[in-house]
């Protein structure tokens, strides 16, 4: 196991991903979003989703918030105890970027910032998907599962690079 | 032949356990207006794929001791199907009765030893828990089985018996609301909470396991109650019932999902109770 690569051990978990929802001080509203593609409505189990209660079961985490100081160090000890492959699925503007909280004196300001944190930590992300918007909708969240999981392709490049047209 | 019929016996639950749980979830969908798990594989499969995932994740380990126990409880708890099937087949040896007893309790002690072993306290909540409800119904649905597998009774005893022998199945096949300690979302995995990967994947399926059993025991009991004396035929006929009472216990759960778990094992005790002092009533007014 510790030496597949990352796309064999994926096709493993593709079957029967396992969810845990880690929320790192949202205003809530992704958090209902999140619940909100686990009911009956869009019903994650279709894709053999289901939310467990402990990281240690996890397959996927579904971050939301953008990091208070306060959450930090558990949000630390979540990712630790998740077994990998880790995979990470950032959901809404906040965990995305910071959103309004970018350069508070309270929080970390989004996902990249934390990733830096993880990094001295020695923690590793195997695979991080964002899912963009305040709050992001149930139908972006599964698009978003689908992406980490390898059911579709990205659309677009990670790196868009602007070019003036004058 | 017997042997070969023994073999065959054992082989059914470990590949069909996981199955009746994939369809159990179905069924559970459907009820609760969902689709569940899509497509062929997925709908009868889907237990299998989560086992064999979890045998393919990383290991966190947080005691040697656990996994021991780990294992241990899933040696036992497929003894006790082996014993379960030669009972089955050959009913006429009662000595067998009392050791598949002996094994059946003994696993579910090694489940609750492992939850009290672990260093954490949602795992030990839910152990405390499972103490209560298995000190519930555990003395009252061994000794019904043993009164109605072995002691001639009246009709009204046997009936009686076999609700207690039900409702025990039901509650010490840990389903809902006898499965999640209290309401909190963190405990609500309860005794699985500190286990990962492989360990967990060999914890579930000693669950889907056990649950085998209890239906088939309660097949067992209800082709027993209508005077079924030809072994074979009963031999056939309860790995005909154990999915349909897998299914409604499916049912009742999904039923029941709604009901409140603080209040639950004070009315299965209540219950229990006064189905027993109604047997011993029947039972006095027998031997009178």
């Amino acid at each position: 196991m510790k030496y597949l690569r990352l796309s064999e051990k994926l096709r493993r978990i593709k079957r029967s991903p396992w969810v845990f929802h880690l929320n790192s001080g949202s205003c809530n509203a992704c958090d209902i979003e999140v619940l909100d593609t686990l009911t009956p409505y869009f019903d994650a189990e279709r894709l053999g989703v289901k939310l467990v209660v402990s990281p240690r079961h996890a397959d996927i985490i579904l971050f939301t918030g953008p990091i208070t100081r306060e959450s930090l160090p558990k949000v630390i000890r979540a990712l630790k105890a998740t077994p990998r492959p880790r995979i990470l699925v950032a959901i809404g503007s906040c965990a995305v970027g910071g959103g309004v909280w970018w350069d508070t004196y309270s929080t970390l300001g989004g996902f990249p910032k934390l990733q830096e944190v993880l990094k001295q930590c020695r923690i590793k992300i195997d695979k991080i998907v964002y899912v963009p918007g305040c709050p992001a909708r149930p139908e972006a969240i599964i698009y978003g599962l689908l992406l980490a999981l390898g059911y579709i392709e990205q659309k677009v490049s990670k790196i868009t690079k602007f070019t003036s047209q004058s | 032949m017997e042997y070969i019929n023994i073999i065959l016996m054992t082989l059914i639950p470990l590949f069909s356990a996981p199955i009746y749980d994939s369809i159990e979830r179905k069924i559970k969908a459907a009820i609760q207006s969902r689709i569940g798990p899509i497509g062929f594989p997925r709908s009868f499969l889907q237990s299998w794929f989560d086992i064999i995932k979890l045998f393919n994740k990383e290991l966190v380990l947080t005691s040697y001791g656990v996994s021991l126990i780990t294992i241990l409880e899933l040696i036992l708890i497929l003894i006790t199907m082996i014993i379960l099937q030669i009972a089955l087949l050959t009913s006429q040896l009662y000595w067998i009765i009392s050791l598949l007893i002996t094994f059946l309790s003994t696993s579910t002690a090694f489940s609750l030893f492992r939850a009290i072993l672990l260093d954490n306290p949602f795992s030990s909540i839910g152990a405390f828990r499972g103490f209560y409800i298995t000190l519930t119904v555990e003395g009252f649905f061994l000794s019904s089985l043993i009164i109605m597998l072995l002691i001639d009774v009246s009709i009204i005893s046997r009936i009686l018996l076999f609700c207690v022998i039900a409702i025990s199945c039901y509650v010490v096949g840990s389903k809902v609301p006898f499965d999640i300690a209290e309401a909190e979302p963190e405990i609500a995995s309860g005794v699985y909470v500190e286990l990962s990967g492989p360990l967990l994947a060999i914890a579930l399926y000693s669950l889907q396991i056990k649950r085998y059993i209890l239906a088939q025991i309660l097949s067992y009991s209800l082709l027993k109650l209508i005077n079924t004396s030809n072994t074979s035929v009963t031999a056939l006929m309860t790995v005909l019932l154990t999915p349909i009472i897998w299914m409604i216990f499916g049912i009742v759960s999904a039923i029941f999902a709604r009901t409140r778990v603080d209040v639950g094992p004070s009315t299965l005790l209540k219950v229990v109770l006064i189905l027993m002092l109604l047997i011993i009533a029947t039972l006095t007014v027998k031997v009178v």
